[in-house]
């Protein structure tokens, strides 16, 4: 009979090489391969979210996403698209707490949009 | 909650919190003050001029001239020399837009010899060069002066 498993610690998540502790919860997350953050936003406001503290508005097309808890580094990824046509997203200016979003048109504007941010990295 | 502050660039910032619940999921019990001290902390620089927490409730102005907003205490207000250039600005996009389409029908007016042709597109051209001229005498003071001041460059 196998001995009882152990939850995962967040350091055996975030190793990721464990295979005799099963993953809570609370701990799913700090695996590298689980989004971090995420967040729908439209121009003016964060509509749905997880662990994201605001979306600020710095003007037409450009916003700054602020995280709820600090990433290690500013090596993180994100994944950003627009909720309007003919729109492109550049994610730029990582901190750990913090990216911004310039949102830009065919002609190289910047543009008002709704987004989606998805994020993953070590927190 | 939303928080307005002053950049040093002199414009406007909007911060709009995640929603208290929202933000639990990740931080645990909040209460109202740790919730708002949290926000701010995290989302309002260092050297943020006269940042101050608005009501959710209060609507701010339409976007069309957003990058010329400016702060009045907790009231959010249009520079109008600001939104003056931006209007100069997207009336000269257009017309230059518009002069390359003019530029190549008179270089085809000038091909055939078209005299009168070539006379009518020098007075439109004329007019889309001078387009931008009222707005430019204008001393704005309300975003409607700006919108009347403005050439309707549809008529080209």
């Amino acid at each position: 009979m196998p001995s009882a498993l152990n939850s995962a610690t967040q350091a055996d998540q975030e190793a990721g090489t464990t295979s005799d502790a099963f993953t809570s919860p609370l701990r799913q997350q700090s695996h590298p391969s689980a989004s971090k953050a995420w967040a729908r936003s439209s121009d003016t406001a964060l509509l749905q979210s997880y662990n994201m503290t605001s979306f600020t508005d710095i003007g037409v097309g450009n916003y700054t996403l602020t995280v709820a808890t600090n990433f290690s580094g500013d090596q993180w990824g994100a994944v950003a698209t627009a909720a309007s046509d003919g729109i492109f997203v550049g994610a730029e200016g990582f901190s750990v707490t913090a990216v911004s979003l310039k949102c830009r048109d065919h002609a190289n504007n910047l543009a008002d949009t709704g987004t989606t941010l998805n994020t993953v990295g070590d927190q | 909650m939303r928080i307005l502050y002053t950049r040093l660039d002199g414009g406007l910032s909007v911060v709009n919190a995640a929603r208290k619940e929202d933000l639990e999921k990740v931080l645990g019990s909040l209460t109202d003050e740790a919730y708002k001290a949290h926000v701010r902390e995290r989302s309002v620089p260092v050297d943020a001029i006269d940042s101050i927490e608005i009501d959710d409730s209060y609507v701010l102005p339409e976007r069309e001239f957003r990058d010329a907003w400016k702060q009045n205490g907790n009231l959010v207000e249009h520079d109008f020399i600001k939104a003056k250039d931006i209007q100069l600005q997207r009336v000269r996009t257009e017309r230059d837009l518009l002069l390359v389409k003019y530029d190549g029908l008179q270089a085809r007016a000038n091909d055939i010899g078209d005299l009168v042709e070539q006379s009518r597109l020098q007075v439109v051209k004329a007019e889309l060069r001078s387009a931008t001229d009222s707005l430019k005498a204008l001393t704005p003071t309300s975003i409607q002066d700006i919108k009347n001041a403005t050439a309707d460059l549809k008529v080209y």
